[in-house]
């Protein structure tokens, strides 16, 4: 993640206005139960990690072992005057696990490029943290560890292939949607593998035009297709993610999962590829 | 293997997948082993349970892989390609169990070679050159990073539509599905009239269309936006926050 500094994160995330109220309130909940879960087990400066990527996880967990869950109403420290209601269960206790890994490493990172000493004082804040999740998950952290390294040695490489860096995110975002090592393995590898390597490429499609103007790394800069055209391409690379999604026995909340997989996923590349009315065409 | 999937969930044999996943977690939360420890006869039921999920949701793949069984008891050609060669998708998964697969397009799937996309199996022509023909031997030999090894020492002066059209292969046969399908789309280019390379092309966005069925009814063109902390409240103290330390979590 070295040169191109980019945020990876965000295109996990559902189309609201796609969703009834009462889905609508549940997608919240369980937003509201990771943000708050992340605040009791690792502090308030962890809760700066929350994305819509790990409450995807959470809820996609959820559906497919359907654990207890604790419900009720909380107030928090951003929105204090209002009472929020969360749900939360063992998932969401591994996804603020694998969230704070997530941040950590991100912190470390943008130290590395971009030196924010912002970053520097959040790392300091949440090594601790991190420690403690190292000790929950030591052979995650280990693959989250060795897969960013990978990502950056391929990017200052300027490896030209795609595919190289792509497979790097993937094999990361695999690694977090094993929870259990259970016969659906392989479906959420299939799953987790894809999404990440869709990510990537997504993100770095939406940059494309960003990074050849200011003459940095971009793996898709060799590539014939527009965005438009990359469309297509990145939907064989969703298709085994999708196959194996549907092959999960998942009833709870599966309407809102599929409107992030089909609909939501696109929010942010359409945004990114598509040039807004206003803006003049180069 | 059990005979009756449709019978082990409680469904009639035209159950919908929806259906059929109801069915097991209904099951499952009867039967699963965290609530019976060491209960034999639980465990055999959710182990049955199971394998009615997988062959109910899969009806074909299991008929075919009943046969293929078959087939290798009896010593048949489906038995010959060996598994060491076999692709087994990115991040080293089989995908074939379930669903779309790689398998299926390189034909070492269960259908066999009835399954194989004709030019998959890439035939040496008489203007080959060495180097292409040992590239397509080691296409065949499911040997895909050699083949796109020798594909990237010929020089760009030699990269003909020929060339685009092996290199697909060679990079599709080892997950490297930007690569491939860009390069299968210069091939059709610069060989408009090939109709092998139209249909491998076709092909390779199989995947692509599996996911545009499963996608039906959702929007992809989608670009509105919802912040989900603005739907509870005014402020965006969070959210300035956030934006401080540079993260977006809304």
């Amino acid at each position: 993640m070295k040169e191109r500094g980019h945020n990876m994160f965000g295109y996990v995330q559902a189309n609201l206005k796609d969703l009834s109220e009462e889905e609508q309130a549940r997608y919240r909940a369980v937003y509201c139960g990771l943000c708050r879960t992340l605040g009791r087990r690792y502090g308030a400066p962890a809760r700066m990690g929350l994305t819509y990527d790990l409450t995807f996880l959470t809820l996609l967990l959820g559906s497919l072992y359907e654990p207890e869950e604790e419900t009720g109403t909380f107030r928090c420290l951003p929105h204090p005057w209002r009472e929020h209601e969360y749900a939360a269960s063992e998932c969401t206790d591994y996804a603020a696990d694998m969230t704070v890994a997530l941040v950590y490493f991100k912190c470390l990172d943008d130290w590395e490029d971009e030196r924010k000493f912002s970053r520097k004082i959040y790392a300091g804040w949440l090594k601790r943290s991190y420690e403690k999740v190292k000790e929950l998950w030591p052979g995650k952290c280990r693959v989250i560890e060795d897969q960013l390294n990978a990502l950056s040695r391929l990017e200052n490489a300027r490896d030209p292939s795609p595919d190289a860096a792509a497979g790097c995110f993937g094999k990361l975002m695999e690694e977090l949607f094993v929870y259990r090592a259970d016969r659906w393995e392989d479906r959420l590898r299939a799953l987790g593998n894809g999404l990440g390597r869709y990510i990537y490429l997504a993100d770095a499609m939406a940059d494309r035009e960003r990074d050849r103007r200011r003459g940095s790394y971009n793996p898709l800069a060799d590539l014939d297709a527009g965005p438009e055209d990359f469309r297509s391409t990145l939907t064989v690379v969703l298709g085994g993610a999708s196959q194996a999604f549907e092959s999960l026995p998942l009833v709870q909340d599966v309407h809102i999962l599929r409107n992030i997989l089909y609909s939501g996923l696109w929010l942010k590349y359409n945004r990114a590829v598509r040039p807004a009315p206003q803006k003049e065409k180069v | 293997m059990i005979d009756d999937p449709y019978k082990v969930l409680g469904v009639p044999p035209n159950a919908g997948q929806d259906e059929i996943k109801k069915a097991y977690r209904r099951l499952a939360k009867q039967y699963h082993p965290d609530l019976h420890p060491d209960d034999p006869e639980a465990a055999r039921k959710m182990n049955e349970i199971n394998e009615a999920y997988d062959m109910a949701m899969n009806p074909e793949k299991y008929a075919a892989r009943r046969a293929q069984q078959q087939r290798q008891y009896t010593g048949g050609a489906a038995g010959q390609q060996s598994g060491q060669n076999r692709y087994q998708g990115p991040g080293g998964w089989a995908s074939s169990d379930w669903g779309f697969g790689f398998d299926d397009f390189f034909g070492f799937g269960f259908g066999g070679a009835q399954q194989q996309a004709a030019g998959a199996r890439p035939q040496p022509e008489p203007q080959d050159a060495p180097e292409i023909r040992r590239v397509i031997t080691y296409i065949n030999a499911g040997q895909y990073q050699e083949a796109v090894y020798l594909l990237t020492r010929i020089p760009s002066t030699g990269r003909n539509a020929r060339w685009y059209y092996l290199s697909a292969l060679a990079n599709y046969g080892q997950g490297n599905t930007v690569q491939a399908v860009d390069q299968m789309q210069r091939a059709v280019q610069m060989d408009p009239n090939n109709q092998t390379y139209r249909q491998l092309l076709q092909q390779f966005r199989q995947a692509g269309q599996a996911y545009e069925r499963n996608a039906q009814g959702f929007d992809m063109q989608a670009m509105d936006l919802q912040k989900i902390c603005l739907g509870l409240c005014a402020a965006q103290c969070c959210c300035s926050a956030c934006s401080m330390f540079g993260f977006r979590c809304c």
